[in-house]
């Protein structure tokens, strides 16, 4: 009876996630305290909502370190943002040349946007705002001055070059690449070639421009054409070895096109912008500056302006009366009433929407640009991201349910072509979606890849599903077929650098053996997947990777489809690993439960011995390994 | 009551150690933007930061930047640090925390497969063993969910700090936490 009871009344897991976070004390005196202590289902739940936030702690002490590299860029960073901190401003002699060929370092008028802070200030200066208000007023009309700085160490001439045209670099190294005789002028063009999953930061598709030679002044120099179809280019200046390398500011150079007279090109502008321009950079502020100036009837230029920073008090005080609202506004009054608009301002009305932090808002824009422009690209991801927006108030599943259709008519309509950043659409049909919408996206998840691709983004259930089996063989097939793309292009044989890449390539392609080492299982090919579960254990090896698990287990589901249940369990050992974590004494349970008295104890703790030690050997070997590596540098 | 040697009371005024006077110390160099002294404590520090970053932000890529951009500004930042050298990492810690989360807000996120999808994706592929770590099924919540997560259960923050941090209201906190446990657990469970 009261058994039933309980179960009439368990306490919701919303309540006993509450419960979860009081102390047994506080805990006890509750109505969801005293089912607790009467109910073990409940506790069990309680328990479980405890573990995870242990696992959680626990798992962070098994995380990876920072990367080596990454104390060389931040101190790169850091003398170059000390220099930029203790350097005076100036404005260049009228005869300083060639002033117009360093894209970032082009006079700047931002467009600004109060703070906080700004606002404080205006509070405590308001006499000598009124002051220079009134010199404003009285003023002669005239635009603010530009205010400048030094001339850069990268030029480029022309400075927007039309596409086809041949570019002259002028670059005056910086100490650390001053040592060399030629060194290299690295970059990516817009539109970027395929990016592999190995794209990153600085390394992945950068491809050698130019060859730089000193030049009797002491300047490197070197020619390059662009491409016929140039719109922009990410640049970069390395040495030969690809180690150090010399860029704008924490990122690199933007070289933009323009037309034959040299004048800015929209379609360059907002391809920039949208590509190649990483967010608050140098860069990104130059092109948003030239799209204001040259474009100020379009919102791209001002839709992600707001993360420049003030320059003083006076600055952020005339910035108040320009705020983002306000010409957010001035934008909405004035494009709202045009019966039709383009997809780039639709995109950027979005943008702007949503960098005010109004998702009313941009929800309108973004219903506007999938009634008006379906089949561009961009509205699948805006209309993906409203929806998430509109997922985030928790509505009833059904409400979201509503607004999937639509997500698989801007997918088909986006034509065929790759549809690139559908991440947000991914998720709600995963979330939302009935089996046969979820089976479709997985199904074009695989079609749409770019790239050698060595993992799949969905859930191994789905594996199977004979179709989608056979699509993810032939991607991961592909995958291992291609060339990795780790070192770079442009970066010397056998540098430490290139040694801690390999590994990781290798680790990446273990993976995908072991993920085929699983189809082939489905498909009955138990010997076929055994031989892929031995290339993969053997590439993890090679990589000296400690405590991966893929490889390990495929093995032992091979050799268990095979009937040798005692060579599993030794690989299944592996494959847990270290038991000292939550993880791995469940599994180990697991493990027991499933092959039960075809293992004994003794044998397990010898697997168990055997499989410690090869990890604390691995370890050791790994430590060894990075200190020698980074004394190789 | 402490006594020296020879009987006197001891002072009840503490005074810093000669270790706090070289944190003092460092922490100047570090001001006085001395790369030497900002490698130290990159090198003691570094792992704790790109760590926090990189369970918040599920990227590599991301914590990298997260870590660069907190130890750019370090020399600046550390003006405002009064306490002493055992609360530094705290200290630390928190500012990271605050770095990743405006990481995260300020939409500058790199596109590229995340740290922990990667992990998730190369584990095994069937069976018993086929379980998700608990990095992997973090990985698989949404940036809302995760982020209260990992705020609550392992930097230790409570709701209405989680709130402010995240401009959102205490019961909205209390509710990303209940459903991102309900997620994980889903996932968890699901995955044996």
């Amino acid at each position: 009876m009261m058994k039933g009871l309980l179960n009439v009344l368990h306490p919701t897991f919303d309540a006993l996630s509450a419960y979860a976070d009081l102390s047994e004390l506080d805990g006890a005196r509750t109505r969801v305290g005293r089912h607790v202590a009467r109910c073990a289902q409940c506790r069990e739940v309680v328990n479980e909502i405890r573990g995870l936030g242990a696992a959680a702690r626990e798992s962070e002490a098994e995380t990876e370190s920072a990367p080596d590299g990454l104390w060389a860029r931040i101190e790169t960073a850091a003398v170059q943002a000390a220099k930029e901190a203790a350097k005076p401003r100036e404005t260049p002699p009228p005869d300083a040349v060639p002033w117009e060929v360093a894209p970032s370092m082009r006079p700047t008028r931002h467009w600004p946007i109060p703070t906080k802070r700004s606002l404080a200030r205006i509070g405590g200066g308001l006499a000598v705002a009124a002051a220079a208000l009134i010199a404003v007023v009285l003023g002669t009309g005239r635009t603010p001055s530009l205010q400048a700085s030094a001339p850069s160490r990268l030029t480029m001439t022309p400075f927007r070059p039309a596409p086809g045209s041949k570019v002259h670099v002028r670059f005056n190294p910086t100490p650390k690449l001053a040592g060399y005789d030629q060194i290299m002028l690295v970059g990516q063009y817009l539109p970027a070639a395929k990016r592999a999953w190995t794209d990153f930061y600085f390394g992945g598709n950068y491809d050698s421009l130019a060859t730089l030679h000193r030049a009797a002044d002491g300047a490197m120099v070197g020619d390059f054409t662009v491409p016929p179809d140039f719109k922009a280019a990410s640049i970069l200046v390395v040495d030969p070895t690809g180690w150090k390398y010399d860029a704008d500011g924490l990122y690199s150079w933007i070289l933009v096109g323009g037309d034959s007279r040299g004048r800015p090109v929209l379609n360059s502008l907002l391809g920039a912008l949208s590509l190649l321009v990483p967010y608050g950079s140098n860069a990104h502020a130059s092109v948003l500056d030239t799209l204001q100036r040259y474009f100020p009837e379009h919102p791209a230029g001002f839709a992600t302006a707001k993360r420049y920073r003030g320059e003083g008090i006076f600055a952020d005080m005339f910035k108040f009366f320009q705020g983002a609202e306000r010409k957010y506004i001035a934008f909405n009054s004035k494009l709202e009433k045009q019966p039709s608009l383009d997809a780039g301002r639709l995109a950027a009305m979005i943008d702007f929407a949503n960098e005010i932090q109004e998702p009313g808002e941009a929800a309108k824009w973004t219903r506007r640009l999938v009634r008006e422009h379906p089949g561009d690209p961009r509205s699948l991801p805006y209309y993906a991201n409203m929806v998430h927006q509109i997922e985030l108030k928790e509505p009833p599943a059904d409400s979201i349910r509503s607004y999937l259709p639509l997500l698989d008519t801007l997918y088909e309509l986006a034509g065929a072509g790759p549809v690139r950043s559908v991440s947000d659409a991914d998720g709600l049909v995963t979330r939302y979606g009935d089996p046969a919408m979820q089976r479709r996206w997985i199904l074009r998840s695989l079609q749409r890849t770019e790239g050698p691709v060595l993992s799949l983004d969905f859930d191994r259930k789905w594996l199977t599903d004979r179709e989608i089996r056979d699509q993810a063989t032939l991607v991961l097939r592909a995958g291992l077929a291609a060339r990795c793309e780790w070192p770079p292009r442009w970066m010397s044989r056998g540098s430490a650098l290139e040694q801690r890449r390999d590994r990781y390539c290798r680790g990446w392609r273990a993976g995908a053996l072991s993920t085929l080492s699983g189809i082939a299982l489905l498909d009955g090919q138990t010997s076929h997947a055994l031989a892929l579960a031995d290339s993969g254990v053997a590439l993890d090896d090679l990589a000296g990777r400690c405590g991966t698990t893929g490889g390990r287990n495929s093995r032992g589901e091979a050799l268990l489809a095979r009937g040798d249940t005692l060579a599993a369990a030794h690989e299944f050992a592996f494959a847990v690993g270290w038991q000292g974590s939550w993880q791995g004494i469940d599994a180990h349970k697991a493990l027991v439960k499933r092959l039960g008295t075809a293992v004994d104890s003794a044998k397990w703790a010898e697997f168990d011995a055997e499989a410690g030690a090869e990890w604390k050997r691995c370890l050791r070997a790994s430590t060894v390994r990075d200190s020698l590596e980074k004394l190789s540098r | 009551m402490p006594r020296f040697s020879d009987g006197s009371l001891a002072p009840l005024v503490t005074t810093d150690t000669a270790d706090g006077l070289a944190f003092r110390s460092r922490l100047e160099r570090v001001q006085a933007n001395d790369m030497t002294a900002l490698g130290e404590l990159f090198a003691e520090h570094g792992d704790m930061v790109y760590r926090a970053a990189l369970r918040l932000t599920g990227s590599r890529a991301d914590a990298e930047d997260v870590t660069q951009e907190l130890f750019v500004r370090l020399p600046g930042a550390v003006r405002g640090f009064t306490g002493t050298a055992a609360n530094f990492p705290g200290w630390l810690r928190r500012v990271a925390v605050r770095q990743a989360l405006m990481h995260l807000r300020g939409g500058r996120r790199r596109r590229e497969v995340s740290v922990a999808s990667v992990s998730a994706l190369t584990m095994p592929a069937d069976g018993a063993l086929e379980r998700l770590t608990i990095d992997a099924a973090l990985a698989r919540l949404s940036d809302e969910h995760r982020t209260v997560f990992l705020l609550k259960e392992v930097e230790g923050y409570d709701h209405a700090e989680i709130a402010e941090l995240l401009g959102i209201s205490t019961a909205n906190s209390e509710v990303r936490l209940h459903r991102a446990r309900r997620q994980l657990r889903d996932l968890l469970r699901g995955s044996r």
